[in-house]
């Protein structure tokens, strides 16, 4: 229901589009209130008048190319003319590019809402937009997982990180500097390597993470009971829970990373612009035709093909990206080389230890995509994480992949 | 000659003692020795009033009694069990090669493991020992099917059970493959549990297994006359007196029962119960009196080390202690065996 809104919101918005830069003056149903926001439609989006903000509760002043809009808990800062946004002095880069027209500054409205904490939905009644406050999560924080009640009673400061993916999200809210430990897998951001290694998301060494002695462990999906077990009985709080498998799935943790950690608001702002970026990226690719069909490498050669089936979040990107996953036929991550030299995809993508196999074995002589030089080299680490890389980096890399001249229009 | 062994056994006992000591200081994280000495005497009663660790990061004192303490002995009790049970199995099958795997107790207990594994029962809500259990549960199936397969009558055919053990031990392992692939979520903790591991071993694992282990190593160290007798030849043992089929029956059950609770605690831990026994029967005689007591703790001092080493050898990086083993054991027995001029192999 809610995408099909969020849908509806996108084509009108389109229509907005096509018939120009469009001024306009957008109704706004707000904590309960109905708001008349000056705005303009520009790729896709609503912008808001800088000025019109005050109407919301939000301060807003100009400082040359940055223009700030801020309340008692949160300060937005925006880059005119780039797609850089800092919330509450941590980075974030977004679908769309803020402007000056004339005196007047627009800010991309649904990030700003959404931020905020709100649902931004189109509202047919009133042919404007209906933004409704969510409920914040607070403490203390429950997440579940396998039937089991992690709880975080107060925030954390000291936190050690036992995978990749919580790492580059830790980072990406702001909280990077809470992580006092991390796997030896965890290598992105740069910062990371300076913060203290554990061992593997399988073996942390115990010794180690007691010494740290953090307020928070998070492990996911690859962890040891007994290990975890063991902090517990050392006094650490744990908090294990199966990676996500879906980008939905991945923006709900986000969230509730963000109040585990007390980044309410830079967590919203990252899902915010998540979101956003795939619905862009999905409007473009939507009406494609002849979307060429991929296959993601996960493993090839002697042990057998494994790839991403549909149940997988690499499914769900590369069908945003504008492609077709040749391995929607299967759920989980085995496949088999009759399938694959059967479905003959036009472009295969995967780490680079994998290209030398798939280009010089006789097996895969026949396939297209071989033959056309077009086995892709990725980041092997961007696609097997669930973090906000997959989107910054992966979509926009599949997007090029699938459909050059997409990926000129897209800002982010 | 006795009063000899019992010095050997001493002497072998105050080596154990030593690597203890040196084991609980060594980790990733340093701790001072006059530390971690004042730490362990607190614990010991007469000493306990007087030494005063309140000065001592309550972390480390953590590290030391329960993350250092309960691996070391844990690894040395399962190191002891591995290498006694394999002298037992090599008496009564009067096989150089017969070990816990070749009867299968291995394989079907990586089975269970796996099985636990694949299911999620590893994690959430049943969380503490399920795959402990799965692989206790696995490894004794797997023992009373080899072991109904190799019986006649009321007989043991000792080369039936071994290729019945082998056999089975080859079917289990393709199951674990083929669990492993469709898996592929699960391989690390698969393939860690197969390669053993004592990161995370903790009181409550020494708890359950130390009874019931004891109970059983002190049982086949009463066996060692019958054992003796045995591999002189089954006739011969028969005319001394001993029933036969009745001891081996009885060495087989237990021997099997031991390493399905190690198997099921540490993984599989190869090669500890082939290099053990025939280091002593190298370094000392094949006689099981002395041979199943020296094993017990020579077994324990060589799983402790190979165990620290695991930990320590890459500093914050577990390796599989099974890796160790082999590494380490491996070209040390082979150079034993060359230079060994009395080849008493069983």
């Amino acid at each position: 229901m809610k995408n099909i809104s969020r849908l509806l919101l996108i084509s009108i918005l389109i229509t907005a589009l096509f018939s120009g830069l469009a001024f306009a003056s957008t109704s706004l149903k707000f904590d309960g209130s109905t708001k008349v926001l000056t705005t303009e439609l520009k790729d896709g989006r609503t912008f808001v008048a800088g000025s019109s903000l005050k109407s919301l509760g939000l301060d807003f002043t100009l400082n040359q190319s940055t223009a700030i809009v801020k309340n008692k808990e949160v300060e937005l800062r925006f880059t005119l003319n780039t797609n850089k946004v800092k919330v509450n002095n941590t980075d974030f880069t977004l679908d769309s590019k803020s402007y000056k027209n004339g005196q007047e500054v627009y800010l991309p409205l649904r990030f700003i809402l959404e931020t905020l904490g709100y649902d931004v939905k189109w509202d047919k009644g009133t042919n404007g937009i209906r933004a409704d406050k969510q409920k914040n999560i607070s403490y203390p924080v429950t997440i579940e997982s396998n039937e089991i009640k992690y709880t975080v009673a107060k925030e954390p400061s000291t936190i050690v990180s036992l995978a990749p993916d919580v790492t580059e999200t830790l980072f990406a809210i702001g909280a990077g500097d809470k992580v006092k430990g991390r796997t030896q897998y965890c290598n992105y951001p740069k910062a990371v390597s300076a913060i203290k290694e554990v061992g593997s998301m399988y073996e942390p060494n115990v010794e180690v993470v007691i010494d740290i002695n953090p307020d928070l462990v998070i492990a996911a999906t690859h962890y040891k009971e007994e290990i975890l077990n063991k902090f517990k009985e050392g006094k650490l709080s744990v908090l294990a829970k199966e990676s996500p498998k879906t980008l939905e799935e991945m923006y709900d943790y986000t969230l509730k990373i963000g109040a585990v950690v007390n980044k309410n608001y830079e967590a919203r702002a990252l899902v915010s612009t998540m979101k956003s970026k795939v619905e862009t990226v999905k409007m473009y690719t939507g009406n494609v035709k002849n979307k060429p069909k991929a296959y993601y490498v996960v493993g090839t050669g002697q042990y057998g093909e494994y790839t991403a089936g549909k149940d997988t979040f690499i499914s769900e990107i590369i069908r945003v990206a504008g492609g077709i996953n040749v391995a929607d036929d299967v759920t989980g991550w085995s496949y088999s080389l009759e399938k694959l030299i059967d479905n003959d995809p036009d472009i295969i993508f995967g780490p680079d230890s994998d290209y030398e196999t798939m280009t010089t074995s006789d097996n895969y002589k026949g396939l297209k995509a071989i033959k056309n030089n077009n086995y892709k080299i990725v980041d092997r680490d961007v696609f097997s994480r669930p973090s906000p890389r997959l989107i910054d980096e992966g979509l926009k890399v599949l997007v090029e992949m699938f459909n050059k001249n997409i990926v000129n229009k897209l800002s982010f | 000659m006795r009063k000899n062994n019992k010095i050997k056994i001493i002497i072998l006992l105050g080596i154990l003692a030593i690597s203890i000591l040196f084991s609980i200081t060594v980790g990733a994280v340093k701790i001072p020795l006059k530390d971690t000495v004042k730490i362990i005497s607190s614990k010991i009663g007469f000493l306990s009033s007087k030494v005063d660790i309140s000065n001592i990061k309550e972390s480390n004192i953590f590290i030391v009694l329960s993350i250092r303490l309960p691996r070391i002995l844990l690894a040395a009790l399962v190191g002891s069990v591995l290498a006694v049970v394999g002298s037992s199995y090599q008496a009564i099958f009067k096989n150089p090669m017969a070990d816990p795997y070749v009867m299968g107790v291995s394989s079907g207990a990586a089975f269970g493991a796996t099985i636990g594994i694949v299911l999620g029962l590893n994690k959430g809500v049943f969380g503490f020992g399920i795959t402990s259990i799965f692989a206790f549960v696995g490894a004794l199936i797997t023992t009373i099917i080899v072991y109904n397969l190799a019986r006649v009558g009321n007989k043991i055919s000792t080369t039936s059970i071994l290729l019945a053990g082998i056999v089975m031990s080859s079917i289990l392992s393709a199951g674990v493959s083929i669990m492993m692939i469709f898996n592929h979520d699960e391989l690390a903790s698969i393939v860690s549990w197969t390669m053993g591991s004592f990161n995370g071993a903790s009181w409550k694992q020494i708890g359950v297994i130390v009874v019931p282990v004891a109970a059983g190593l002190v049982f086949l160290v009463s066996l060692s006359r019958e054992m003796n007798a045995i591999v002189m030849g089954e006739e011969d043992a028969q005319n001394m007196g001993v029933n036969v089929e009745r001891v081996k029956k009885m060495i087989l059950v237990t021997a099997s029962l031991l390493s399905a609770c190690v198997v099921s605690v540490s993984g599989i831990i190869g090669f500890v119960g082939i290099i053990v026994p025939h280091l002593f029967r190298l370094l000392f005689d094949a006689d099981h009196k002395m041979l199943l007591p020296v094993s017990a703790i020579g077994g324990g001092i060589f799983l402790l080390l190979s165990d620290t080493l695991a930990r320590t050898i890459v500093p914050g990086t577990e390796i599989p202690v099974g890796i160790i083993t082999s590494i380490f054991g491996g070209p040390f027995f082979l150079y034993l065996l060359k230079k060994s001029k009395s080849r008493k192999l069983i």
